[in-house]
C-alpha cells in the first residue's frame, strides 16, 4: 500500500519554487505535494488568516525566509544604519508569537537557522562582537533555539549544512538578479534531502539497527588471516586509527538507541577472541545485540537475527567493505538501507556521521538503554527455553505491567512509541504530541499508556491503547506495543485494561485493524484475542457483558485512576 | 581561433550534464529532451523562464569546471541574434561562439 503524500507550505521572502520542486519530484521518501505561499510577503501572508491558503490542512509548513527580509532593523542593521537593537529583538519575538500561532494548526513546523552569504565579511575582525552583523544573526538565531524549544512540533533546520553541501558555487548573484532566487540549486537539492529525512524521522521511520562486517569494516586486515596481532586497529598509525575512530562513533550511536549487530564471513570463536581480547577494540562483546559470525549466506544471517529481534529489515542498515555482500543484501531486503561504502578506512566516520537514517525527533532515557533492553531479552529467551510453558516462564520473570492516564509527563516517549511502532500497531495512526494531547483532552476519549518492567529489566513505557466511546459502542483507536516486550501477554493485559474500563456498558467493543506492509502481528494477535472477528472484514468485536480478565501471569499496576 | 572537436564535445557534455540536474527538479512529463532539435524555450518551448534561468546557470557552471571559460548567457542581444535557446543545437553554437570571442 503506497502512503498518502505528506501536504506542505512553503513561505518564504525569496523564490523559492525550486526547493517546491525537488520536494515533490525527487524520488526520495516521503512523497510530497507542496503548495508554495506567493513570493516576498512571508509576514503577510501568516498574518492573514482569511488567505485560501490556510483552508486547505497541510501536514507541514516552512518557513524559509532570510533574516533581512523578516526583519527590517536587522535589514537596515546590515546596511550600517544606526538602529535600537531592541527593535530587532522587538521583530523577532512579533515573528515568534505569529510562528508559535500557526504551529498549533501544523504537525510539523520547520523553519531554516538564518544564514549571511559565505562571502559576507560584515564588520571583519569585530563582526562578531557585540553589535556585529553576524554577532546579531547569531543572538536571533539563538533566539528562535529558546523560544522553539519547548514546541514540540517545531524543528529549527540547520541551512548552513545545505550551503556547505554546495560549496563554492552555494551562492549565485546571477540567480538572485535574474529570478531572486538567493541560492545555486544545489542547496535546494539538499535542503530538500534534509526536509524529507527529517519528516521521515518525525514520521517514526528512524533505522534501530546497523548490521556490521568485521574484516576491513571495524579493524583493518582479515582476522582469519592475520591473526589477531597483526589487525589494524588503534595504535600509533593513521589507518589502525581510522578504524579505532570508527568504532568511537558506532559506540555513539549505540550510546543514544541504536543497535549493533555482526554479520560476518568468519570463524566465530575466532572473531569473538578478537573482539574480547584485542587491547584497541573500542566496541565490546556487550555493545551488540548479536551476531552471525560464519559462511553462511549474509541475506540468511540477516534474516535470523531480525527475527530473533523481533525488528523488520526496514528498521536495518548494512554496513560492508565488500560492493558483492551489499549487492546480495540489497537485492533480498530492498526495504534495509545499504549506503554505499567508501573505499578508505579513513573516509568511515564522516560516511557514518552523514546518514540522516539515525535522525530522530525525540531523545529520552530509553533510548539511551535500548541495547541493554535487548540483551535483557535475549537473557529471557534463554530462561524461555528452560522454562516448561510460556506462563511459568512469565511467571518466573515477574512481570509487572504499570498502566497511566496519558499525561504531560509521559507525552513525549507515548508521542515517539505511537509514531515509531509498525509491527503492533492497529491502525497505524501518527500524531504530533500536540495532535495526541487534544485528542486524549476531548471527554468521549481516553488514552493509556503501559510501562512493563521484569526481574531482567525496565523495558520502560512501550505500549499505548486509546480508545472513543461512540453511542452503542466503544471503539479501540490505537493499539501499539513496542516489539521489545511482544509475545508476553502484555497484548491481552491492554485489552482487558480497555474492557474493564468499559464496565457497566451494555454494547460492544469495537477493533478495526488498518493493514500496512509491517502490521500484520497485530493482525495474527486480535485473531487470538478472544474477539469475534466479522467475516470479511478486519473487524473485531467484544460484547461488553463478558468479562475480559487480565492474564495471571502478570502483576498489573492500574494507576489510570489515581 | 575555433573550438577543437574535444572543445565542441566538452560544450555538448556540460549541456548534457545541466540538463540532468535541472530535470531532477522536474516532474516526470516536463522533464528537458535530450533531442538537438527538440524546442527548449520560446513559444513553442517546453520549458518556463524559471528553470531556463537554472538552466542557464547550470550550463555556466559546467562550462567553467569543463572548459574553464567564463561565459554570460544572459546577454538578450547576442542570445536572441543566434536565437540560442530555440534547442539544444543552437544553444551548443551559441555557447561555442561565446567561447570563441
Amino acid at each position: 500500500m503506497k502512503p498518502a503524500p505528506l501536504n506542505g507550505l512553503l513561505i518564504s521572502d525569496f523564490t523559492i519554487d525550486v526547493l517546491t520542486s525537488y520536494l515533490q519530484n525527487s524520488p526520495e521518501p516521503p512523497l510530497c505535494t507542496v503548495k508554495t505561499a506567493p513570493f516576498g510577503t512571508p509576514l503577510q501572508t501568516l498574518v492573514d488568516d482569511a488567505n485560501p491558503l490556510w483552508k486547505k490542512n497541510h501536514d507541514f509548513l516552512v518557513i524559509w525566509c532570510q533574516a533581512w527580509g523578516l526583519l527590517p532593523s536587522f535589514a537596515k542593521l546590515i546596511n550600517f544604519q544606526s538602529i535600537d537593537p531592541k527593535h530587532i529583538k522587538a521583530e523577532l519575538h512579533h515573528f515568534i508569537r505569529i510562528l508559535k500561532k500557526k504551529a498549533a494548526h501544523y504537525r510539523y513546523v520547520l523553519v531554516p537557522s538564518f544564514v549571511l552569504p559565505p562571502y559576507y565579511r560584515g564588520l571583519g575582525p569585530i563582526d562578531y562582537k557585540k553589535d556585529g552583523i553576524h554577532y546579531w544573526l547569531l543572538e536571533i538565531n539563538y533566539t528562535l533555539m529558546e523560544e522553539l524549544s519547548s514546541l514540540p512540533n517545531v524543528f529549527l533546520l540547520d541551512s548552513n549544512r545545505w550551503i556547505n553541501a554546495a560549496g563554492p558555487q552555494a551562492v549565485n548573484p546571477k540567480l538572485w538578479y535574474m529570478s531572486k532566487i538567493p541560492y545555486d540549486y544545489t542547496v535546494f537539492k539538499a535542503a530538500a534531502y534534509d526536509i524529507k529525512s527529517t519528516l521521515l524521522s518525525l514520521g517514526g521511520t528512524t533505522k534501530k539497527i546497523i548490521f556490521l562486517d568485521l574484516d576491513n569494516i571495524l579493524w583493518g586486515g582479515e582476522i582469519g588471516e592475520t591473526g589477531l596481532e597483526n589487525l589494524k586497529l588503534g595504535g600509533h598509525d593513521a589507518i589502525g586509527e581510522s578504524f579505532r575512530d570508527f568504532q568511537r562513533q558506532l559506540k555513539n550511536l549505540k550510546n543514544r538507541g541504536i543497535l549493533l549487530a555482526v554479520i560476518s564471513k568468519n570463524e566465530e570463536t575466532t572473531a569473538l577472541e578478537a573482539i574480547q581480547k584485542h587491547p584497541e577494540m573500542v566496541l565490546k562483546q556487550n555493545d551488540f545485540v548479536g551476531w552471525r559470525i560464519n559462511w553462511q549466506d549474509k541475506a540468511k544471517n540477516i534474516t535470523e537475527l531480525l527475527a530473533e529481534l523481533n525488528l523488520p529489515p526496514s528498521s536495518a542498515v548494512f554496513i560492508d567493505d565488500n560492493p558483492g555482500e551489499r549487492d546480495r543484501v540489497k537485492k533480498a531486503f530492498p526495504e534495509i538501507l545499504v549506503p554505499d561504502w567508501p573505499g578508505q578506512s579513513f573516509l568511515y566516520s564522516k560516511a557514518l556521521l552523514s546518514l540522516s537514517c539515525f535522525d530522530t525527533s525525540h531523545f529520552e532515557k530509553e533510548d539511551k538503554q535500548r541495547t541493554s533492553m535487548y540483551l535483557g531479552e535475549k537473557k529471557r529467551q534463554g530462561l524461555k527455553s528452560h522454562a516448561v510453558s510460556l506462563p511459568d516462564w512469565l511467571k518466573s520473570l515477574h512481570v509487572t505491567v504499570t498502566i497511566e492516564k496519558l499525561n504531560t509527563v509521559n507525552l513525549p516517549r507515548a508521542a515517539q512509541l505511537l509514531n515509531k511502532t509498525n509491527q503492533m500497531n492497529l491502525t497505524t495512526r501518527r500524531l504530533s504530541e500536540t495532535e495526541l494531547s487534544d485528542f486524549s483532552r476531548d471527554k468521549n476519549h481516553n488514552v493509556w499508556t503501559i510501562r512493563v518492567r521484569d526481574d531482567i529489566d525496565d523495558s520502560g513505557l512501550t505500549g499505548l491503547i486509546s480508545i472513543k466511546k461512540q453511542k452503542n459502542q466503544i471503539q479501540i483507536i490505537d493499539f501499539v506495543l513496542s516489539c521489545r516486550v511482544f509475545g508476553r501477554m502484555i497484548e491481552n493485559a491492554m485489552v482487558a485494561k480497555a474492557i474493564q474500563f468499559a464496565k457497566g456498558h451494555s454494547g460492544m467493543m469495537t477493533a478495526e485493524y488498518l493493514p500496512t506492509p509491517k502490521n500484520k502481528p497485530c493482525l495474527d494477535f486480535w485473531k487470538h484475542s478472544g474477539f469475534k472477528m466479522k467475516k470479511d472484514s478486519h473487524t473485531f468485536s467484544w460484547d461488553l457483558k463478558k468479562a475480559y480478565h487480565y492474564p495471571d501471569t502478570l502483576i498489573i499496576k492500574d494507576r489510570s485512576t489515581q | 581561433m575555433y573550438l577543437s572537436m574535444a572543445e565542441k564535445k566538452l560544450v555538448l557534455e556540460a549541456i548534457f550534464e545541466a540538463i540532468d540536474d535541472i530535470n531532477e527538479t522536474l516532474a516526470p512529463g516536463r522533464k528537458i529532451s535530450k533531442d538537438p532539435q527538440a524546442f527548449l524555450y520560446g513559444p513553442q518551448g517546453a520549458i518556463d523562464s524559471l528553470t531556463l534561468t537554472l538552466l542557464i546557470v547550470a550550463i555556466e557552471q559546467k562550462i567553467e569546471q569543463k572548459l574553464h571559460a567564463s561565459i554570460s548567457l544572459v546577454d538578450q542581444t547576442t542570445a536572441s541574434q543566434d536565437n540560442a535557446f530555440h534547442n539544444i543545437k543552437t544553444l551548443q553554437g551559441h555557447i561555442e561562439r561565446l567561447i570563441d570571442q
